[in-house]
């Protein structure tokens, strides 16, 4: 009986202890080249095994701005873009990943689309030419947005691993950069050439005369 | 006299002026109608009462000398600004626009204030450009983003943008160019803004005979708008001017142009400059209507700026000349400016405008004062009780001088005030 407690609780410890090997925890913190925090910055682990979810995405319209962004999803996904405002929307993209357009009117749920391609999707709107959002197809299954202070934590199997970063500002918006990480905390310094940054626009009802 | 000829634009004769009872019904009909609508079609409008209380003199509607749109003997409840604004859109980038509007001064009638088709193609390049044909206002006005040209502020336009919602309007196209600063990634954007346009040959009639006057009433097309019994008009030199002016009626058979520039800071500052001349002929005259081409011109800056989310200052100045008749009998410059600050707390907003305006007489013809000059202040408070509903109130006290008041043994100088209180039901 002894014998099967110890076989047991040496089970356990095993398995406890291969689990911290498997799944590891990153906290990162985007930054530009002077350290100043990027919000809104796209990092994924390229690969796994990629199952968009059942339920769209949402790209939402909301006080003459996409809500959010920025949005990342995986290959496959489909995205909403459902028009909160009391005003009509005219959202397109020219991205060759996606190019499409739709006219979003008062209350429309706006239909799913599918996104199937890997890379990034620059949204406009005929109507406000202040809105500006991305959404960002990725081939992976682990993948978040950075917050408002560039922090972001993502789960990683084993010490390390291949990172790959986009954010809005790079230069050149197709391209990614891809950083080594491991478990624990660390700074992700971006080392492309970003645009300058601009303060939010602050467009309310009356601006789109 | 060189050129005689002429005709008004008859386009919109057989649908726009809808006397008196008829009118409301056919409002209500056409907004039953709107409620089964494709989803291509957005329509938007307000039904308002206005109750108000007011003074003398009699306003110029009613062939008085006053300056705001009420009077003690024309008072009580009016529909205030009902208005109907529908856009279909088709294709990708087409859209038709209309506005209406329902005005029960003189007498009541529904008429368009505009009608146009805008063509709005998608730019890969970041770049937009846009073009409007139809009958519409230039985008001038930092007052008047609301649907079909209204206010959000104050319920009384400032006198700069009262005169351009009675006399100014153009039948023609105007193209935008704009570069939105986002997708360049910079806080500053830019449109430049070109028309051409035929009719708009009457505007600066009322300038001179009435003076700038405080209102929200907007001339429908193919409207007249009557004159005071000017005892000018009985000299022989006037003798063919009819008392009343139609606006936007074509007279000399010219094209007149406005170009504009809009330049944004980020949303928080908004800067539009306007240069606009009807490139009237003075020596014009519709001798069926008694409309001569007025030579008008002016030059307009406004300004917005948002202090904070809640609160922004709008400020515009024009400066401008209007001219008419073969040897320039009626010869005026004009100057108007105002400063106008709101703020909004929850529900509520709160606005004040101090306007000043000027009209100077440069002719010599002695028998046909033009000058006139005065300051007008106003305050407003709305509340969006829900969705649809909305209370508001506003006070307006205006000192004016006006010339030829004094034709009339009147004072030149007046005191007006004028309160009102309006409930609206927008949808």
């Amino acid at each position: 009986m002894n014998n099967w407690i110890a076989r047991f609780t040496i089970a356990l410890v095993f398995c406890y202890t291969a689990q911290a090997v498997v799944a590891a925890e990153i906290s990162l913190t985007v930054t530009d080249a002077d350290g100043s925090p990027l919000p809104s910055a796209v990092v994924w682990l390229p690969g796994g095994n990629v199952t968009p979810r059942a339920t769209p995405y949402v790209m939402n319209q909301r006080n003459r701005q996409f809500e959010p962004g920025v949005l990342a999803v995986p290959t496959g996904s489909r995205v909403a873009f459902p028009n909160s405002d009391s005003v009509m929307h005219h959202v397109y993209s020219f991205s060759p990943v996606k190019r499409f357009e739709i006219k979003l009117y008062k209350d429309s749920p706006g239909e799913p689309l599918l996104f199937p391609t890997a890379g990034v999707v620059q949204l406009g709107c005929n109507i406000h030419d202040w809105m500006l959002g991305y959404i960002v197809v990725v081939d992976a299954d682990t993948f978040a947005v950075t917050d408002a202070e560039g922090k972001v934590s993502l789960s990683v199997d084993g010490d390390s691993a291949d990172l790959s970063v986009w954010h809005a500002r790079f230069k050149n918006l197709s391209a990614t950069e891809q950083h080594t990480v491991r478990s624990g905390a660390q700074v992700i310094k971006v080392a492309q050439a970003l645009t300058p940054a601009v303060d939010p626009y602050q467009a309310d009802e009356f601006d789109g005369y | 006299m060189a050129t005689k000829l002429t005709y008004r634009w008859r386009w919109l004769d057989s649908c726009v002026c809808l006397n008196s009872r008829r009118s409301i019904g056919f409002f209500l009909l056409l907004l039953a109608c709107l409620q089964v609508q494709a989803s291509s079609l957005q329509v938007k409008g307000q039904l308002e009462l206005r109750g108000t209380l007011s003074d003398t003199p009699e306003p110029w509607l009613y062939s008085g000398s006053g300056l705001h749109r009420y009077s003690d003997q024309h008072e009580g409840l009016s529909v205030g600004s009902s208005v109907l604004q529908a856009q279909y859109d088709f294709l990708s980038a087409w859209s038709l626009h209309g506005v209406a509007h329902i005005n029960d001064d003189v007498d009541t009638k529904l008429g368009i204030t505009e009608a146009y088709l805008k063509y709005k193609p998608l730019s890969a390049n970041g770049y937009q450009w846009q073009v409007k044909t139809g009958g519409f206002y230039p985008a001038l006005s930092l007052e008047n983003p609301d649907i079909a040209w209204l206010s959000p502020y104050l319920y009384s336009n400032s006198a700069i943008n009262s005169w351009v919602g009675e006399e100014l309007r153009v039948f023609g196209g105007e193209v935008a160019f704009s570069r939105p600063g986002r997708r360049f990634h910079s806080p500053h954007s830019f449109t430049a803004v070109g028309a051409i346009f035929k009719a708009n040959d009457p505007a600066g009639s009322l300038l001179a005979w009435r003076g700038f006057a405080m209102h929200d009433r907007q001339t429908v097309y193919n409207e007249s708008i009557a004159f005071a019994d000017n005892p000018a008009f009985d000299d022989p030199r006037l003798s063919r001017q009819a008392n009343e002016v139609l606006p936007f009626s074509e007279v000399d058979g010219r094209f007149g142009y406005y170009i504009g520039g809009h330049w944004d800071y980020l949303k928080r500052s908004q800067l539009r400059v306007y240069y606009y001349d009807n490139n009237g002929d003075p020596r014009a005259l519709n001798y069926k209507t008694g409309q001569y081409a007025w030579d008008t011109k002016f030059f307009s800056a406004a300004w917005l700026l948002k202090l904070s989310q809640r609160t922004r200052v709008i400020a515009q100045f024009m400066d401008g000349s209007t001219a008419m008749g073969p040897s320039l009998g009626v010869n005026n410059d004009y100057q108007a400016s105002y400063v106008l600050l709101s703020h909004t707390l929850g529900k509520h907003r709160f606005s004040a405008r101090y306007d000043r305006f000027e009209v100077q007489d440069k002719d010599h013809w002695s028998f046909d004062p033009n000058n006139s000059n005065g300051d007008s202040f106003a305050v407003a408070w709305r509340w969006n009780l829900s969705r649809h509903w909305q209370v508001g109130t506003e006070v307006m006290v205006t000192d004016s001088y006006v010339e030829n008041r004094e034709l009339w043994w009147e004072q030149a100088n007046q005191q007006q005030t004028q309160w009102q209180l309006n409930a609206r039901y927008r949808f």
